[in-house]
């Protein structure tokens, strides 16, 4: 291990030669980024709809990418593999936003409604929004906000470390040695082997508690790694879970406000679907709206920043045209029309109706996702995605497959925001010029949504969807929100008092508050557990040893404990899509 | 802490549990909520005073404040130039260091939200840029382009002279 690692920091001494141009966006880097990106979309597309599970896969590039660059290559820098892994994330991330909606339209055979090239300008259109939404966001959120984006965080990690000593690169694979052994003792059930170590413990069984505490937690080291990152905002993630589920939930109980029949365990439950969870996506969009408000200066001085660099003809200019976001909105703009008009038979100005306010929400949804993805590293799409099909309903006029195949623009555009978003908090921390990174992103964010919507029609043709060799449980959770929304069950109440309440939290002074507060009423305990412990530990580290410890030894652990699970995950999809395991 | 942050850090937390009790029922109280909210707003009112008045009295006595965000970017400045004719190795050592204490000046930048986002925007946007500009000159020191490495040494050290240039400009 030592040689190893003195090897590779050797050869990093060596390498560079003060006449050549420092190696960043390289056809060596964009051929190896759409290869690998390609195949984590493909393996987490088909994995996403069988084992309902995928990843962003940032860390596991970077890793593949100094592997490649540097290993077989011989000549990789760390701003060359952060481009890698840029091209790979933004390639693969398309993939949550397609499995998420897309085959929900094949379970309810609607799909021969709709011409296979809409399928594909939605999801490009969605692809577009996010990056050019993120133009003037990653210059608040990053530069001015300093969110903190712990997967963008420990990407920058992975790929400081060749430089780092060899401490830091052995603290990392130590995290990821951890990590992955843990994840796959954790996996025997699923391999036919008897179980060593659960995936989660009931503490509330193993402490006698009342039936209805919910008190279980995940036995997740990659969430620990988070909130090890993390720190202080997830504090008040983890405060907010425990005014969910231990004051509101028992004080509710007390007071009598449950039906009749919802005793015992299935208290918990209920408190959370019908009660905490919507009033906390109701804290999310009030949180995100007055963020945006209180957001506005910063906004505008980031705007304002980004022209002010594209006047410049000489000198140091490394900020992406404004142009790229106003052509990238009108772009995305006249597609979703096109979509809407052709497909929805609303008129043209229904039309332009549904595709103006589609726009505008997915920017206020990007910011909400790319807000509460900075402070704590939780991504709340599935809650976005209730109240998008909501408002789309609206929009369609009820119309099912519009609605969905709208839905598909808006998961990827939101997913799509968070995740780049963390790559270029990864470009910030090893210094890669943001101009370049979302240059690439443009380039290559369309590809995605074809090997993923290429994937989900071929698993169709061979096996069916929404059966028992394709369960597709995410399409078949949107499905059921369908449903429920048609059928009028929908909390609005719930989301507007929580809204009011998220508003108000954001007012305080503490950024975000809103957002934190909404994101730990909606998160399960399950994960907020573990997570929170992680961000004990994190405060703890820091007030006794200092900010030195954090960044030399807490963050390669927990970067390595993050990348090794996720370096599983991705395994795991591959199995999968080999045949070796079933649901 | 100041005591008016303090309060009015009780009266936020007294009135989000009682808001998020009363919201959660089905159907909502509203009336409770509103009652809740009026008292949120109160510890908002409370907390937001304090905060100002915290960061003016730190900013007097120079425990903290503006002459403090002035100390360490002076410091880092002063780093800075003693390493524009090292080493590559020494570099990369040296700016590590320097960038862990640049994370704490960003830290300690928040409260200037309270004078103005309009002012502290245009402040961290320049800072970061210059972060961002020595970031690229460790990755580039560590890869062996010690060219690259000079250069953006150059352009960060140029965008924390600016930081500290607006930083001395506030009236706090």
């Amino acid at each position: 291990m030592a040689d190893a690692n003195w090897k590779l920091r050797s050869s990093g001494w060596k390498r560079g030669n003060s006449d050549e141009t420092y190696r960043e966006v390289t056809p060596a880097a964009i051929i190896l980024g759409v290869v690998w990106g390609a195949f984590m979309a493909a393996s987490f597309t088909y994995a996403g709809m069988i084992m309902g599970f995928t990843s962003g896969g940032s860390a596991i590039a970077a890793i593949v990418g100094w592997g490649v660059l540097s290993g077989i290559l011989k000549k990789g820098t760390v701003v060359e593999n952060n481009i890698v892994q840029t091209i790979a994330s933004a390639v693969n991330i398309s993939v949550s936003g397609v499995i998420f909606t897309i085959p929900a339209l094949y379970i309810m055979g609607l799909h021969q409604e709709i011409n296979t090239t809409y399928f594909f300008l939605a999801t490009a259109a969605g692809a577009i929004l996010g990056i050019t939404f993120i133009i003037p966001l990653r210059k608040q959120m990053i530069e001015i906000d300093r969110l903190r984006f712990p997967t963008g965080t420990a990407v920058a990690t992975v790929l400081k470390t060749p430089g780092s000593g060899i401490e830091k690169a052995r603290l990392l694979f130590l995290g990821m040695a951890v990590s992955t052994a843990v994840y796959l003792v954790q996996q025997f059930p699923v391999l036919g082997l008897p179980e060593i170590i659960p995936e989660y413990v009931d503490l509330r069984a193993i402490l006698h508690l009342p039936e209805w505490v919910s008190l279980a937690m995940a036995l997740s080291l990659m969430v620990f790694g988070m909130g090890l990152i993390t720190g202080r905002n997830g504090l008040i993630v983890l405060a907010g879970g425990i005014l969910s589920y231990y004051i509101i939930t028992p004080i509710v109980k007390a007071l009598g406000w449950l039906p009749s029949d919802v005793t015992g365990g299935a208290i918990s439950g209920f408190v959370y679907a019908n009660m905490t969870r919507p009033l906390g996506i109701g804290m999310l969009l009030g949180g995100s709206i007055a963020g945006l408000i209180l957001s506005m200066p910063v906004i505008i001085v980031a705007l304002r920043s980004i022209a002010n660099a594209s006047k410049l003809g000489t000198g140091r200019n490394e900020e992406l045209p404004i142009k790229y976001l106003y052509a990238g909105i009108t772009l995305a703009f006249l597609l979703l029309l096109v979509t809407t008009y052709q497909l929805g038979n609303l008129g043209i100005g229904r039309s332009l109706l549904t595709a103006l306010v589609g726009v505008a929400w997915i920017f206020v949804a990007s910011l909400l996702v790319a807000m509460s993805t900075g402070m704590t590293d939780w991504s709340p799409v599935s809650g976005l995605s209730l109240v998008s099909v909501m408002i789309l309903l609206y929009l369609t006029g009820k119309q099912v497959p519009l609605t969905i195949l709208l839905g598909a623009t808006v998961g990827v555009a939101i997913s799509g925001a968070a995740d780049m978003m963390q790559d270029l908090k990864t470009g910030h921390l090893v210094g890669g010029i943001p101009s370049r990174q979302q240059k690439v992103e443009l380039l290559t964010a369309w590809i995605g949504p074809i090997i993923a919507l290429t994937v989900v029609g071929l698993i169709w043709k061979a096996y069916g969807i929404g059966n028992e060799a394709v369960p597709a449980p995410q399409a078949m959770a949107l499905k059921s929100m369908v449903e429920a929304i048609l059928g009028g069950n929908v909390p609005v109440d719930k989301f507007i008092a929580g809204g009011i309440l998220g508003f108000a939290l954001s007012m305080s002074g503490i950024p975000g508050l809103g957002v934190l507060v909404g994101l730990s009423m909606y998160l399960p305990m399950l994960y907020i557990l573990p997570y929170g412990l992680g961000c004990i530990v994190h405060e703890i580290a820091k007030r006794r040893k200092g900010n030195e410890f954090i960044t030399e030894k807490v963050l390669p652990v927990a970067a390595g404990l993050m990348v090794g699970e996720a370096a599983m995950t991705l395994l795991f999809a591959v199995l999968t899509v080999l045949g070796v395991l079933h649901p | 802490m100041e005591m008016k942050k303090l309060f009015g850090n009780v009266l936020l937390t007294v009135g989000l549990v009682a808001g998020s009790i009363t919201a959660a029922r089905i159907p909502p109280m509203w009336g409770g909520l509103a009652v809740s909210l009026a008292v949120m707003g109160v510890g908002i009112f409370l907390r937001r005073q304090g905060a100002k008045e915290e960061l003016h009295r730190a900013a007097q006595t120079g425990t903290g404040g503006v002459r403090e965000l002035e100390r360490l970017l002076s410091d880092a400045l002063g780093r800075l130039e003693a390493i524009m004719d090292a080493s590559g190795e020494r570099a990369t050592a040296e700016l590590t260091k320097i960038l862990e204490e640049l994370d704490e000046f960003a830290e300690k930048a928040q409260p200037l939200r309270i004078e103005g986002l309009m002012t502290y925007g245009t402040i961290m946007s320049v800072f970061s840029r210059g972060e961002r500009a020595l970031n690229r000159a460790w990755s580039a020191f560590a890869d062996g382009y010690e060219e690259e490495g000079r250069k953006y040494l150059r352009y960060g050290y140029d965008d924390l002279k600016e930081t500290l240039s607006a930083v001395k400009a506030l009236k706090v």
